[in-house]
């Protein structure tokens, strides 16, 4: 049984955003997570305060471009591609596009990228499926106006440090696949699309989610 | 929620190490890590060895994630480095005249443009010396010796120095010495240090005040040390004679003694602190910047950090640089009678340090707070509160 109903996660979701960034330096972040974030390729994302400001580059002369295909991992293997994407789907982090690039483009104009799918095994893990978006060019386009800094063990020093005489119990706390759960601005969507090639050929139309992290259109196996 | 990876305890594991929250706040170096960076340094341990590039780059990253925790260990990171980005693999061939003038169609800016069709030379490979200069060097049958060097070769030689490091390296990590989590700032002490340099000679001077001592001109303790070319070992000045050039290396040692004179003095340290933070201020962005991350790959500087990690770990302390916020603002000073802002030399210090010390003692004997002020007749000053004129708080011995 579940820990909390849909209703109670409703409720701690719209508490812990207004109430746990009521006083945040970035006070304009739960209104763009109930939105959808930008992406950084059409406007360079500033700089809340949060991190370290720099100076974002300016924007590179390169083009979006709309891969045909799966990096070679998935390649060869299509079936567990296709199952890992249907798993995606499935769970809400992905959408079909039964009409492919023609749709893509009727539903975000010139604003789309299609990356490339691949395939990543681990001993002892299991396959993960992970998709290239700096193949179409989509990362380098990216432009974010802070550095963003990881935590390293000083600042566990730093922190303890300013309050020795203290008791303290640590908790670790993990979102599986956080990144997949961020909502995409509604119009900047179409920089997140991925081919995977069908090989039955089949064209199962399965709707649309809510608020996918990305869109997966097929092409016929004869495209290998 | 990915509830298998959910924790709660005052021993957790966080950034790759083990974290104790009870009463002597710890952090351990897991065995699952230890165990991994024993292979690495193992193979890096074998002067001579030949190792994929992406693997000493792979293993340079594992050693620099494990000295971010023990930081007095970051400065030897730069022998590593310097392996794979500073050495490049110098390739030798024996190329004939067809061969050599394949070569010398696709040299441009004295880089291979393509990869030859007539011999194995690579795209990318750099021409270390002309074919010219090379010809009084023949091989077998009319061949001529040419010395290409290939910067990011798949394969790379192991170095004495980073044979050297991975040793020492793995004899730190074979310890698995807790690292102690807790710091203390260090009791506030006036003190400063500073270096000038010029082509022939150079000279370090510092000054402190002493644990429990009345800020009274005759309580302050001093050093001031002339240099010579002479005097500094090969590794220091590496051939190059203008001592000018060695600035930042003067500045580093300057401050590493002063932080050997302070720690010396009798510095205190709470019994419950791990290590001790000693924030020191410098007017030398270059050494500012190469203390912050603890690492330099100047060979003379890098020297001074590892001489630096091994006081940290000693004592140990943790000595944190600071920029002051405009250049020199530590170390000018009131120009009455205009004596000291000229001084050069370390001899001169001696006596003009008498006359400085004695305009500098407050009247209320509080301690010195400093502030940066303002830019006065291109001076710039620091503003110490309890004072009655604005003395500052250091010395400068060059102009």
């Amino acid at each position: 049984m579940p820990l909390f109903v849909e209703e109670e996660v409703q409720f701690l979701r719209q508490d812990l955003l207004t109430k746990f960034f009521s006083q945040d330096i970035d006070e304009g972040l739960p209104a763009l997570l109930a939105h959808g974030v930008p992406t950084g390729i059409e406007q360079t994302i500033p700089a809340p305060g949060v991190w370290p400001a720099v100076e974002a580059p300016e924007r590179l002369a390169l083009e979006l471009i709309t891969c045909e295909e799966p990096w070679g991992s998935g390649l060869s293997n299509p079936k567990l591609l296709m199952k890992l994407v249907q798993d995606d789907v499935d769970e809400g982090f992905a959408a079909w596009l039964p009409g492919g690039l023609l749709e893509a483009k009727q539903l975000f104009g010139e604003a789309i990228g299609a990356g490339k799918l691949g395939l990543v095994k681990k001993e002892g893990s299991a396959p993960r499926l992970v998709g290239d978006s700096t193949v179409s060019h989509a990362n380098s386009l990216c432009r974010i106006a802070e550095r963003i800094e990881l935590p390293s063990l000083q600042d566990v020093k730093q922190f303890l440090s300013r309050y020795p005489q203290s008791e303290w119990c640590g908790f670790l706390l993990d979102v599986s696949k956080a990144h997949k759960r961020v909502k995409v601005a509604p119009k900047e969507r179409g920089y997140s699309l991925f081919a995977v090639i069908d090989p039955e050929g089949s064209t199962d139309h399965l709707p649309l989610s809510v608020h996918p992290f990305f869109f997966v259109y097929r092409l016929p196996s004869t495209c290998l | 929620m990915s509830w298998k990876k959910i924790r709660l305890g005052t021993e957790i594991k966080r950034i790759g190490w083990d974290i104790a929250l009870t009463s002597n706040f710890r952090a351990t170096l897991p065995t699952d890590k230890k165990c991994r960076l024993e292979t690495v340094l193992g193979l890096l341990s074998c002067k001579g060895r030949k190792i994929a590039r992406k693997e000493l780059e792979k293993a340079t990253g594992l050693l620099s994630w494990f000295a971010t925790g023990v930081r007095c260990l970051r400065p030897w990171l730069c022998h590593f480095i310097s392996c794979y980005i500073h050495s490049p693999k110098i390739n030798i061939k024996a190329l004939d005249a067809k061969q050599l003038q394949e070569v010398h169609g696709l040299t441009v800016d004295g880089n291979i443009s393509a990869n030859a069709a007539l011999s194995d030379v690579r795209k990318g490979w750099q021409i270390r010396a002309s074919a010219e200069a090379l010809l009084t060097t023949t091989g077998k049958h009319d061949q001529v010796w040419v010395k290409f060097a290939e910067w990011e070769p798949t394969h790379i030689r192991v170095t004495e120095a980073v044979a050297e490091a991975a040793s020492f390296y793995k004899a730190m990590v074979q310890l698995q010495t807790p690292v102690p989590l807790l710091e203390a700032d260090g009791p506030l002490t006036p003190a400063a240090a500073d270096a000038f340099a010029d082509a022939h000679s150079a000279g370090i001077f510092g000054w402190w005040l002493p644990p429990n001592k009345d800020l009274q001109p005759l309580n302050l303790k001093w050093f001031s040390i002339q240099l010579a070319v002479k005097d500094l070992p090969d590794w220091f000045h590496q051939g190059k004679k203008d001592l000018q050039t060695h600035i930042c290396a003067l500045e580093a040692l300057a401050q590493l003694v002063l932080t050997a004179c302070i720690i010396e003095d009798g510095l205190a340290r709470p019994a419950w602190a791990g290590s001790v933070v000693l924030r020191q201020w410098s007017d030398n962005q270059g050494k500012v910047g190469a203390f912050t991350k603890n690492m330099s790959m100047r060979p003379s500087f890098a020297r001074l950090c590892q001489q630096h990690g091994v006081a940290s770990a000693m004592w140990p302390v943790n000595a944190t640089p600071g920029l002051m916020p405009c250049p020199g603002a530590l170390c000018r000073i009131r120009p009455s009678g205009n004596s000291w802002t000229n001084q050069r030399s370390g001899h001169r210090v001696g006596k003009s340090c008498l006359i400085w010390v004695e305009s500098f003692a407050p009247p209320s004997g509080k301690i010195a707070q400093r502030r940066y002020h303002k830019t006065v007749h291109g001076v710039q000053w620091v503003e110490c509160s309890g004072l009655e004129h604005g003395v500052v708080a250091g010395l400068a011995l060059a102009g």
